[in-house]
């Protein structure tokens, strides 16, 4: 399939297959921007042919404007950093408008969030008429917000009760983005799947709370934020693993990836695809760094298709592999 | 109205590069100048107020840190640090040829051209002085549309040890100094000779016929102002409303990009980020709630 796309993918050896699928949608490398580190595209755009991306996952969308938090927002951590932005956006109208300046080709997945499940169903609702929009992730997870978000994520019972709105709102693919902060994140997974979910998302950033050591107060001007980062990939790769096992779902795998080597651990442990977000923060030329890696990376671990290392993990690792599975097909 | 919101507007092109350190100098107790120069390619040119996102690999401080350029100096681009925490502690303890990275020249700077405007008054506030060297160094080189005569600078500091701060300015032009508690000498004069007691604004207000060789008006003022935030504040709200204003302003960053929305700050305009439409904000299009009214004295 390669060798028929022109230009944004010379970037790929013709030897190694990074395309992926996720349930009914299929994208051309499994590299993601996470959504709320990558806005609406329009900056990247400057110095990123976002058709390199498998996807731009879209800022958190409500159904009207949010201004967010006031004063500080963001504080580094050891590995990491704390935000607490408050979900601040355009609302869903205005977001519609911004994504008709990107460019063709790029696969849009708009992430919804709701105060309530019917502002969840009616944001779902209005991206589902553009044509722009190839697939919903429900942000379940958001912990800096007092209603919505991470409130209806952490029960089961909301998790369904949502996801069942939303899927009954829409007829594109639809994500679902769960939290770490869970005592059972299979229970939830597994209630996003009954309700259906096209697939997961795992995980979003825990919460936290950084002091300010030269007023021992709270940095946040929220007092808690989201940890992310280098910190959460552990937990993340955890959050992966278990719902691997237990749930017949492609999964997304997100948290603390900052590199080709990240990339190969979640798919070891089970995602399809992979989302990277602080370290973009950090780095803006992060995807061209792990593009550039990738295929190097699959191939030096024997592997001609990014898929077939998915979940490798669960089987004894590298040894799993079979000739057959794509060890020299390329050669 | 007027260009300005254009001219706020237009973030240029930025690169991410490797650096080495080749001199750190402690200014004051909390202030370190960071001379820098490319391992391999120079980044590019900056304008007056963008900054750069310096990143230590390796160590125990995850995100960039943002600062202002103090001038570019040959291939030296010269920062000016204030310790504030681990991460600027960290960098203050850099040693020469120790490696970093520097992402930009990022955000929106000062003005080249402010409309209207024949003279430049800069407003430094302390440690925060930085970004009105990288305007009077552009000045100097002829990149702006003012000479090096029409700009007038009121360095405003809290105690008389930091007028070392004045170094910031001196390759270029001597800053009219004023010191908010102010040492004395034996014959309780203020220390430094010729200092003015009080802020940078108040010095400004005090001495303003004396800022120029000649009169001149409001509206062919500009006035670039650096420093602490309530600084900022009281010169939006008090230079009149006929001179155009412009702040650099602070707060923490993560990505420096545009991209996560970790800097913003409330104006008329609604949130912007310090990253990209700033840090410099000016009065005109962001404050204009704040400036006073016709015929208000200020």
């Amino acid at each position: 399939m390669f060798s028929s796309e022109s230009d944004g993918s010379r970037w790929i050896p013709k030897s190694v297959d990074l395309s992926v699928s996720l349930g009914p949608l299929r994208l051309a490398n499994p590299v993601l921007p996470a959504s709320g580190t990558f806005g609406y595209g329009l900056e990247a755009m400057e110095w990123l042919d976002l058709r390199r991306l498998g996807a731009v996952v879209l800022k958190s969308t409500s159904l009207a404007p949010r201004p967010g938090h006031r004063g500080v927002r963001v504080a580094e951590t050891p590995c990491g950093m704390l935000n607490a932005i408050g979900l601040e956006n355009p609302g869903v109208r205005e977001a519609l408008a911004l994504v008709e300046r990107l460019p063709e080709g790029v696969v849009l997945v708009a992430s919804i969030f709701g105060s309530t499940e019917d502002e969840y169903a009616a944001v779902a609702e209005a991206f589902s008429h553009s044509p722009r929009i190839s697939a919903l992730e429900i942000n379940l997870s958001c912990p800096n917000v007092a209603e919505g978000g991470l409130a209806f994520g952490r029960n089961p019972e909301s998790v369904a009760r949502v996801t069942a709105r939303v899927r009954a709102a829409t007829s594109l693919p639809l994500w679902v983005k769960l939290s770490p902060d869970t005592c059972d994140v299979v229970a939830a997974a597994k209630a996003a799947h009954a309700a259906g979910a096209d697939a997961l998302v795992l995980g979003n950033t825990m919460p936290g709370l950084a002091v300010d050591r030269r007023t021992y107060a709270p940095v946040l001007a929220n007092v808690t934020g989201g940890l992310s980062g280098p910190a959460l990939k552990p937990i993340s790769l955890r959050l992966v693993y278990e719902v691997y096992r237990h749930v017949p779902l492609p999964i997304v795998g997100v948290g603390g990836i900052s590199d080709a080597g990240d990339v190969l651990e979640f798919l070891a442990v089970g995602a399809s695809a992979v989302q990277v977000g602080t370290a973009a923060l950090r780095d803006p030329f992060v995807f061209e760094r792990i593009f550039a890696e990738l295929p190097a990376a699959l191939r030096a671990a024997g592997v001609d298709r990014a898929a077939s290392f998915v979940g490798i993990a669960h089987r004894g690792g590298l040894r799993a592999l079979t000739p057959s599975e794509g060890r020299g097909e390329a050669e | 109205m007027t260009s300005s919101i254009a001219d706020l507007a237009t973030p240029a092109p930025f690169a991410d590069l490797p650096f080495f350190v080749k001199d750190v100098q402690a200014l004051t107790s909390d202030l370190v100048l960071l001379d820098t120069v490319p391992a391999e390619f120079l980044p590019p040119d900056a304008r007056p107020g963008q900054f750069f996102q310096i990143l230590l690999e390796g160590g125990e401080v995850y995100l960039r840190r943002p600062f202002s350029l103090v001038a570019r100096l040959g291939v030296v681009h010269r920062f000016a640090v204030r310790v504030v925490g681990r991460g600027t502690s960290a960098i203050a303890r850099l040693r020469p040829g120790d490696r970093l990275r520097l992402l930009g020249p990022l955000g929106t700077g000062f003005p080249l051209a402010p409309p209207g405007a024949r003279k430049l008054l800069l407003l430094a506030g302390g440690v925060g002085a930085a970004p009105l060297a990288s305007v009077l160094a552009a000045v100097a080189q002829g990149k702006t549309a003012f000479r090096t005569s029409d700009v007038a600078i009121v360095l405003g500091i809290r105690r008389s040890e930091e007028a070392v701060l004045a170094r910031l300015f001196r390759p270029w032009a001597e800053p009219l100094l004023a010191v908010e508690r102010p040492s004395k000498d034996a014959e309780g004069k203020v220390v430094p000779p010729g200092a003015f007691p009080g802020t940078a604004l108040d010095a400004a207000f005090a001495r303003w016929q004396e800022l120029w060789a000649e009169p001149v008006s409001p509206e062919e003022i500009a006035v670039f102002v650096s420093g602490p935030k309530p600084m900022l504040e009281a010169a939006f709200r008090r230079l009149p409303q006929a001179a155009r204003v412009y702040g650099a302003f602070e707060a923490p960053m993560a990505c420096g990009t545009g991209l996560c929305r970790g800097c913003v700050v409330e104006t008329a305009v609604g949130n912007v980020r310090l990253c990209r439409e700033g840090p410099v904000l000016s009065r005109e299009v962001h404050f204009p709630h704040l400036a006073p009214r016709e015929g208000d004295a200020s």
